[in-house]
C-alpha cells in the first residue's frame, strides 16, 4: 500500500479529547515513574534522598493534574465525545468479545480475522474501563495520603491499594503504548491521538462499523456503532 | 557484644513527667513532640480505685516494622539494639509511623518522623538516657543486659519482670492491675506484610510480566515483518 493513499484521512480525535487524553497519559507516566522510585529499591538508592524527596514533590503536583485536568477537559470542553466514549465503553456487542478473544494473537503478530469494529474496539474498550475504574481507585486513595488526616491504618492500606493499582494499571498502559506506537498493524492509531486525523484506509480495516457511521453521516446520533454491531453480529 | 535494653517499672510511676520534659530538653523538642509517654489506667469503682500509669516509648524492636517499611534505610537497627533514624536519608513518607505498633513515632516541625533513640549518642560516651537519670522514683533502668555486672542485668536477674516479646523493653508486672495494661508483643501489622510480601512483589511481577509481552510483541511482530495493517 502507497503512502498516497493514506493521505485520503479522517478525523478521529477532537483537539479536546487529544488534549485530554495527552494530560493523563503525560503525567501518569511521570507519576508511575516517581512513584516506581518508592517502590523499587535500587531504582530509590540510585536517585537518592535528595532524588526521592525531589520525585516526592513532582509526583504530588502532577497527582493534582492528573486528578483535576483530564476531568475538566473531558467535562467541560468535550461533554459530548465524553459522552459518547462513556456510552460506547460499557456498551459490548458480540463483535466486542470476538475481538477480545482474538487479541493475544494480533497483540504477537499473529494473523486472525476479527469482525467489524465501532469506533472503540473490545481492547479499547477494556483499556477505557481499566483507566477509568483504576485512575479513581488511584486518586481517591493517593488523596487519602496526600491529605494524611486518616488514621494510620487507612492510609497504611490506602497505600497498598495505590501502588498495587498503579503498578497493575502501569501495566496495561505499557500494552497500550506498545499498541499505539510501535504494533505495525494498530500503530496508525497513534496519529489520530497526536494530529487527530487516521487514514480512511486503517480506519476502514480497524474500525469499519465506525467508518460506515461516520460517512452514512449520523454521528450525532446516540445509538452508537456498539448497538448496531449487536444485530449485525 | 552490647545488647541495650531498658527496665520499666510501673508500679513506681507516679506520673510527674518529668522523664518526657528531660528527654524533651535533651533533644530540644518543642512542648508538642515528645518521644515517651506515659498512658495512665484506672480500674475499680471509687473509693475502690487502682491505678497504673504505664510509661511507653519506642520499644527497639528485635525485627522492627519501621525498618521493614522504610523506602530509603534511613531507619535501621544497630548492633547493639538501638533503632535510629538517619535523618539525611530520610524522605518524611511517614511509613514508619503507620508501622509502628506502638504509636512511637512523632513528626517534628519539619515533617521529620523522630522517636525515642536511647539516647544513643550519650550512651556511646558512656551517659545514660534522660528520661532514666531524671527520675527520681528510679521507674526506669538502662544499660547493656550482655555485661552481667551491668545494673539492668543484675535487676533482671533478681526481680520478676516480663520481656515485651520481640523488643528490647522489659517490664516490672504491675501489683494492681492485670499485665494487659502493658505495652503488647512486637507483631509485625499486618498492612506491613501485605505491602512488602504481597502487594509490591505481585504488582512487581504484573509489570514484569507486560514487560516481557512487550517486547515479546516487539520481536514476534518484527518477525513476522513489516506493516501488515490489513490482517
Amino acid at each position: 500500500m502507497s503512502k498516497e493513499k493514506n493521505s485520503d484521512t479522517i478525523v478521529r480525535f477532537s483537539l479536546p479529547s487529544r488534549l485530554g487524553h495527552g494530560v493523563h497519559a503525560v503525567s501518569f507516566v511521570i507519576l508511575l515513574l516517581t512513584g516506581c522510585a518508592l517502590v523499587f529499591r535500587g531504582f530509590g538508592a540510585l536517585i537518592g534522598p535528595g532524588g526521592l524527596r525531589l520525585f516526592s514533590n513532582i509526583h504530588h503536583l502532577f497527582g493534582i493534574i492528573f486528578t483535576f485536568v483530564p476531568v475538566i477537559i473531558l467535562v467541560f470542553f468535550s461533554w459530548k465525545n465524553t459522552k459518547r466514549w462513556l456510552y460506547d465503553v460499557t456498551h459490548w456487542s458480540k463483535n466486542d468479545v470476538e475481538f477480545v478473544k482474538a487479541f493475544p494473537k494480533t497483540f504477537f503478530g499473529f494473523k486472525v480475522e476479527t469482525p467489524k469494529q465501532g469506533r472503540f474496539n473490545g481492547g479499547e474498550k477494556i483499556n477505557s474501563l481499566l483507566q477509568i475504574v483504576g485512575c479513581t481507585v488511584i486518586i481517591i486513595t493517593g488523596w487519602i495520603m496526600l491529605v494524611g488526616n486518616a488514621s494510620a491504618e487507612v492510609i497504611a492500606w490506602a497505600r497498598i491499594i495505590h501502588s498495587f493499582a498503579a503498578l497493575g494499571l502501569g501495566s496495561v498502559i505499557m500494552a497500550h503504548a506498545f499498541l499505539a506506537l510501535l504494533h505495525p498493524g494498530s500503530k496508525e492509531s497513534i496519529k489520530g491521538m497526536i494530529g487527530g486525523r487516521v487514514s480512511r484506509d486503517w480506519a476502514w480495516h480497524h474500525h469499519a462499523l465506525w467508518v460506515e457511521e461516520v460517512e452514512s453521516g449520523d454521528t450525532d446520533k446516540t445509538a452508537p456503532s456498539a448497538a448496531r454491531s449487536v444485530i449485525e453480529g | 557484644m552490647t545488647k541495650y535494653a531498658m527496665c520499666i517499672d510501673p508500679n513506681k510511676c507516679i506520673g510527674c513527667n518529668a522523664c518526657r520534659i528531660a528527654c524533651q530538653m535533651q533533644w530540644s523538642l518543642s512542648p508538642a513532640v515528645y518521644f515517651n509517654r506515659l498512658e495512665e489506667h484506672v480500674e475499680g469503682e471509687y473509693p475502690k480505685l487502682s491505678r497504673v500509669i504505664v510509661p511507653v516509648q519506642c520499644q527497639h524492636c528485635d525485627q522492627p516494622p519501621c525498618e521493614k517499611v522504610c523506602p530509603t534505610k534511613a531507619t535501621y537497627k544497630r548492633e547493639d539494639g538501638v533503632v535510629l533514624i538517619d535523618s539525611d536519608k530520610c524522605i518524611k513518607c511517614k511509613y514508619c509511623m503507620a508501622a509502628c505498633p506502638y504509636n512511637a513515632r512523632v513528626l517534628n516541625e519539619d515533617g521529620l518522623p523522630q522517636k525515642c533513640s536511647f539516647c544513643a549518642d550519650y550512651v556511646a560516651k558512656g551517659g545514660i538516657p534522660a528520661c532514666v537519670s531524671t527520675c527520681m522514683c528510679k521507674v526506669r533502668i538502662f544499660g547493656d543486659i550482655d555485661d552481667p555486672g551491668s545494673e539492668i542485668s543484675e535487676y533482671l536477674a533478681s526481680h520478676q519482670t516480663v520481656r515485651i516479646q520481640g523488643t528490647s523493653m522489659y517490664y516490672v508486672p504491675p501489683v494492681k492491675m492485670d499485665s494487659s495494661v502493658l505495652p503488647p508483643a512486637c507483631v509485625t501489622p499486618i498492612h506491613v506484610n501485605v505491602l512488602k510480601d504481597v502487594a509490591q512483589p505481585v504488582s512487581k511481577g504484573i509489570l514484569g510480566l507486560a514487560a516481557a509481552a512487550v517486547v515479546g510483541g516487539v520481536v514476534l511482530n518484527n518477525a513476522k515483518g513489516g506493516d501488515k495493517n490489513h490482517e
